[in-house]
This record gives structure tokens, sequence and C-alpha cells, in this order.
């Protein structure tokens, strides 16, 4: 087996299939990236076992196809660190040579075979977002899903498609956000999958300026996506995602329109004076203002009044300042309009359309 | 984010047995065995307090006028209550819960809702918290209490209640469906006779019926009741046990073995003292609002001082400095010293923080996993 590729773009490949490499793994092959030569084309292939990302890469000169498996590592410092325009990768029988201008490396090389198989992407049953629309809905929602490695449906965004809508939900049981974008095309997934954000966070990573379009399939036990020359296939969290709906408020008795920017800072100002053991700001109305207020034992404490219009009845309540400014961070409006439901009921921020962000109180007891 | 996943909570529920009544059984061993009622005498228009179990025998329970129980049980044995003593019982039953929780939610003065999720002598498991509570109420009071371990309030509850008098019933996550499937709904709390009566009508007997609709037909047939009932069968039950007791002061001392002469000794021992006392705040999550020092002489004679903060603390630092400052107002260093303490009071100056979570979480966990509970399978585990 023999090909000859231009470096930079082995170098590019090679560094965006790696992103899902794990830095350590109880199965070593994971290490490596399985290289699948034909005569037009070289596949390259890594994954997790939770995420696995094919890249397909033309090649200009293949002499003979085949089979490898390369150190990823390895690989990318080879490509990284040499200034030729080509390398010539080369297969013998336990080992690959690497040529790199007047440079030669010979790696052992690890059987293929011994490498997981990974789903590849079919067009059948496969359905089509556009490229930013897809991004957005990862990027609104999968910071609201919890971080920690668990086996609960907390850990992934649950996708939902209702005819033209595609619909994304991400919740750690705190606060939740659920952005919905249109389909050019109505689509139907039986059962709503709930997505590793691993497997998220590769999937934008991997989205590709030259496809406007990301087709994803979708069955049982996974999600593929096709951007571009790239294919992310991610495993599932299980466990039942909760009957999220339930917590939107619909009717809230207060209503507070307040510019983002303004709410954002006082939030941020409100922060300061906040710690790790009390991470409340408090909100109320006073005067028709809108008072934030914070108190860090050992610290001091802050107040900080913005004008406001609102509509309804006072309602005294406090938040996680970090939570409310993520939701306020990704949201694009001028104006939101910040809807309590009660004193230890979820508040509601609205400003971006077909977005909705939920955010949990937190309670104090004052001395 | 620093966030960790919400931890399993671990409940326990205890309730005694036949409280009043029983604590006049073992105050006057002459009624022992006997059926008594506290409450009103037997003809008046008085309500039973509490029956003890060999009155219930004839159908006697509480809050039943006098002259039925009478009716129903002639023998029976009427005490007046005597609540003064029934409150002193409670206050030592409080001391015992709370050597293994702060989180505790009193309901009467018999019963209680316990947050063991972690426990303060770091016993391994909530079961070994109910059994142990169970044996210092037996060993400390003479009184025997049933109790129940559960991940939620409503099962805690349910699980005590299921081997009544003298009971340990422990319910884990992992065996929460097979106990509540069997488990009539009237056991769930704010399901009444009347209730009951109107489920019956669709059907629903068992929680195992109410799981088998959806919750859009439970709520059609039964309002809003009817996905809190679904929830119920489910086990979820989110509501937090609310404490009602907050510490009045934290406070930490010591008696020398050999007098302390001079102040630099003393400065010294308060050092030790603070940092006891900061540890112990920490342990407790409080903090202080007043200092007061302690001082007792060689000859017996005993002075306090104290000082309010401008901010509560429990930084063991602030502690020493302003117990130092308070010595200047004191003798140590003149006379002999044998005791010197450190306490602080107005605890909790500061706020109490607690993020809630959207109703469904703790169930997403409990079906998510089931070890980590710390809740052994035992052999009264009546699902075993």
């Amino acid at each position: 087996m023999r090909f000859q590729v231009s470096r930079a773009q082995l170098l590019d490949a090679v560094t965006l299939v790696s992103t899902v490499v794990p830095p350590r793994s109880i199965k070593p092959i994971l290490q490596n990236v399985r290289l699948l030569v034909d005569p037009v084309g070289v596949t390259l292939l890594a994954t997790d076992l939770e995420v696995a990302v094919r890249y397909r890469l033309e090649v200009g000169q293949v002499t003979e196809g085949g089979d490898l498996l390369l150190p990823v590592n390895k690989l990318v410092g080879i490509l990284r660190e040499s200034v030729s325009d080509t390398v010539t990768v080369e297969a013998s029988e336990r080992s690959v040579n690497v040529r790199a201008g007047k440079s030669h490396f010979r790696i052992l090389s690890e059987d293929p075979d011994e490498f997981p198989g990974i789903p590849s992407f079919t067009d059948e049953g496969s359905f089509s977002v556009d490229r930013e629309s897809f991004r957005t809905l990862i990027r609104k929602t999968s910071f609201a899903a919890a971080r920690e490695k668990s086996r609960y449906a907390f850990n992934g965004v649950r996708l939902e498609v209702e005819g033209d809508k595609l619909r994304m939900i991400g919740t750690d049981g705190k606060k939740m956000a659920v952005k919905t974008v249109t389909l050019d095309s109505p689509a139907v997934v039986e059962r709503p999958p709930v997505i590793p954000i691993k497997g998220l966070s590769t999937m934008e990573r991997v989205l590709s300026s030259e496809d406007p379009k990301v087709r994803l399939l979708v069955d049982d036990k996974q999600v593929i996506m096709r951007s571009g020359r790239a294919e992310v296939a991610t495993r599932l969290v299980e466990g039942a995602f909760p009957r999220y709906e339930n917590v939107i408020p619909k009717e809230t008795p207060l209503r507070i329109t307040i510019e983002k920017e303004a709410l954002a800072r006082a939030f941020r100002q409100a922060a300061v004076l906040t710690n790790e053991e009390s991470k409340a700001v408090r909100m109320t109305i006073e005067d028709g203002q809108l008072v934030l207020s914070s108190r860090a034992a050992d610290v001091g404490e802050s107040k900080i009044e913005e004008p406001i219009q609102y509509e309804g009845e006072v309602i005294s309540t406090a938040f996680n300042p970090d939570y409310v400014l993520e939701g306020l961070k990704v949201m694009d409006a001028e104006q939101v309009k910040f809807c309590c439901s009660g004193k230890d009921t979820p508040a509601r921020i609205d400003g971006e359309e077909n977005y909705i962000f939920i955010v949990m109180p937190v309670t104090l007891r004052s001395g | 984010m620093a966030t960790g996943p919400l931890p399993e909570r671990k409940i326990i529920h205890v309730d005694m047995d036949a409280f009043y009544a029983s604590v006049e059984q073992r105050d006057r061993p002459e009624l022992r065995g006997k059926p008594i009622v506290v409450g009103g005498p037997p003809q008046s228009r008085g309500v039973v307090c509490t029956a003890s179990y060999e009155a219930r025998k004839f159908g006697v329970h509480s809050a039943m006028p006098c002259s039925q129980a009478a009716r129903l049980c002639p023998e029976a044995i009427f005490v007046p209550p005597d609540f003064p003593r029934y409150v002193a019982v409670s206050e030592h039953l409080r001391e015992i819960f709370r050597r293994h929780s702060d989180l505790i939610e009193p309901l009467s003065l018999d019963e209680a809702y316990l947050d063991v999720t972690t426990n303060k002598r770091g016993l391994p498991s909530a079961t070994a918290v109910a059994r142990e509570i169970r044996r210092e109420i037996q060993f400390e009071l003479s009184l025997t209490a049933s109790a129940g371990v559960a991940p939620n309030k409503f099962l805690a509850k349910v699980a005590s209640d299921h081997k009544k008098p003298d009971g340990l019933t422990v319910i884990t996550p992992s065996r929460m469906a097979a106990f509540l499937e069997k488990l009539p709904i009237r056991k769930l709390p704010g399901v009444g006779p009347v209730t009951e009566e109107s489920c019956r009508k669709f059907g629903l007997v068992t929680c195992r019926d109410v799981l088998a609709q959806s919750p859009a037909t439970l709520e059609r047939w039964l309002g809003s009741l009817g996905p809190h009932l679904h929830d119920l069968a489910q086990g979820i039950d989110p509501r937090p046990v609310i404490t009602d007791w907050i510490r009045k002061s934290s406070g930490i001392e010591d008696t020398f073995a050999v007098d302390l002469h001079t102040l630099d000794e003393a400065i010294a021992a308060l050092a030790t003292l603070a940092e006891g006392l900061a540890r112990r705040l920490e342990r407790d999550d409080s903090r202080g609002r007043t200092l007061t020092l302690k001082v007792k002489y060689s000859d017996f004679t005993q002075i306090t001082r104290r000082r309010k903060l401008p901010v509560a603390t429990r930084h063991a630092g602030v502690l020493l400095q302003v117990a130092r400052e308070l010595l200047a107002d004191t003798e140590v260093g003149r006379r002999p010293i044998r005791l010197l303490g450190i306490s602080m009071s107005q605890l909790d100056g500061d706020d109490e923080y607690r993020q809630l979570h959207f109703p469904w979480v703790e169930s997403l966990l409990g079906a998510g996993s089931d070890h980590g509970l710390g809740l052994l399978p035992r052999a009264d585990d009546p699902t075993s």
C-alpha cells in the first residue's frame, strides 16, 4: 500500500479526526487513526467507542490500496514538524513508512482488524438541515445539559422532529434550553434520540464550510451526521428524557421587560459579591425598578438597580447568576422578557424567536 | 461549571409507636399490658389522643370520641394527657435525631423526617442510621419507634407504617417500583376516602393501576391530581425535608489538666479552640455573628465576655482575633485559669442557599442508578 498526499491536507484531516481520540484509554488501539486507502482517496477513522469521526480525503496518487493503523499523536507530530509539501505513506508487514521531504519515519503498526467497526452514513432514511441552523441548535442548547459523565439523560441533548420543525432540548435539571428551527422539508424521527454532549460538540467542530447542508441519520442506537467530507457517528444516551414541556410556565404572574445587555450587566455586577457556597442573586422590584442584590459571607454585599417595565405582581426571588447569564449569552435579542412564575417555580426568559430558556430559582433563608 | 450530579436522597421517617399511651405505660407500670386511652374522660365530649395497642384491638383509634371508645372497650383505662411530659420526651427524641442529622422535619411530638443523605456520625448507610436511632430510642427512652428508609419523604412514611409497631422497613431505589406496584393508592399522600372512591370508579386501586394509564388520561379523569398521582405512583416526590430547627449557638471549651498562668498559654489554647470551632461551624454549614469568651478561674469563678461582629463568619483567624481582644477585658495572665471556651451565637446570619430543581429530577436520578444510596438490602425489606 502506498499513497502520496498533500502534507497540509493530511494534517488538517488527522487533526480533525483526532479530536475524538481519548488521551488515555483502557483500549490502547483507540489511540490510532485508521487509514482506509482506495484507488482515489483515503478515509480516516477515529473513535473513542462513544463518538466516531470519518473523514474522506481525495488523494493525488495512490499506487496501491490498503488498510493501516497509525498512532495519532505520532502522525500529527510528524506532519506538524515537517516543511515538506507532500508526504508519502507506505505500508509493509508490521510497520508503516512515512516520508516527508528528506525525513523518513518507520512506525510500528497494529493490526487494523483489531480496530472497532465504525458505522457509516447512508442517505436512505436521512434528512437534511441547514448547516447554520444546526450549529445554532447545538450552541443554544448543549450548554444547558449536564456536563458530568453519568448515565442519566441529562448528559445529552434531545433531538425531536415534528413535521418540518427540528428541535433540540438541553437541561441539567436546573436550567433548560429549547431551540426550534425549520427544515426544508418535513422529516420523521420515530424515537427522539438523546445525543451525548461529546457527540454534539464533535459534530459542531467538523461542520464544513464547504457544505451548506448537514444530513442526519437517526436510528435507535446512534445518530450519524454528514457534513462535507466528514461524518460523525455518536452513540445515544440511554435513559428516559424528562417530560420537559411540563416545566415550561405558560402564564406567569410577573413579566419584566428589559434590555438584554442591561440585565446581563446587572447580574454580572451582583455576581461579584456571591461565593461558591451561596451563588445567589436576589431579584425583586422596588419603586418600579429592578433590584438585584447579593451577599457573600466574610466579603460584603451588593445592590444593583435597573430601570424596567413590568406587568403583573411583584415576586421576589433569587437565581444562580451563572445560569441566567449562560442563557442570556446565547440569546439573540435586544430586549428580553423575564417571566417569573413564583418564588420556587421555574422562570422563563423570552427574547429570541423559537427559543425557550427556563431557569429554576434558588431558595434563601435570610438572617 | 462545577455542578455535581444530584445525590440521591436518603430519608428516614421515624414514628413513635402509640406515643402518649406508651409514655404513660412506661411511667406507670400498673398500666402495662392494659388497654389505655389517653384523652378526655370516658363520658366526655373529648376525643382519643392515643390508644395503646391493647385498646386498638377493640377498634379504638385516635380522634374517635371518648364515649365511643368507652363503648367499644369497656375495660379501657382513661388517662388524661400530660403534655409537658410528652414534650420533654419529645425533646430527648430530637436530641437523638440531632446526633445523626441537622436536617430534621418534625411533624409532631412523635414523628419526624430526617434527611440522612449525609449523616453526622458517618455511619455507612441510611439503614444503619435508622437502626441506630431505633436502638438509642429503645435504650434511652425505653420506648419503641417504627422507621422507614427510602429515597423520598412519601415512601419513607409509607415504609415506617409498613411494620408497626417496632419495625424497620427499607425501600431502596431499586426495589421502589416493586414496592409501589402493589401499594393501594389510599396510601399515597393526598388520597383520602373521597379521592379513593372516585379513583375506584376508574378502576384505580393500586399504583400499578395508576401507572397503566397515561398522565393525560389521569388528568382527564381526575384533574390536576391525576398527573400528580402518576408521579407518586412512580415514587416521584421531590419535597425536601424542611427543618424548623435552627441551632442557637455552637461552642467549644477545654478544661486544662494544669491551670494556665500566662497570657501566651491562654492565647495558644484559644488558637486551638478557634480552629476547632471553625471546623464545627463549617461542618454544620453555619456562621455566627456573636462571639462569646468564657473563662473559669482556678477558684471556679466564671466570667463571660462577648462581642458582636459586623458580619457572620466562621473564619478561625477572625475567631481568634476577637477572642484575644476579649481576653484584654479579663484577668487572664494575672489569675490562674482552669477552663477557656469560645462559642458563636446568632448562627446562620447568612443566607441558607439551595438551588431548586425541576420536579422530575429526582425520579431520573433514581431511575438511572441504584448504587451510592447506601441502603443495604435487608431481610425485613418487604420487597425482598
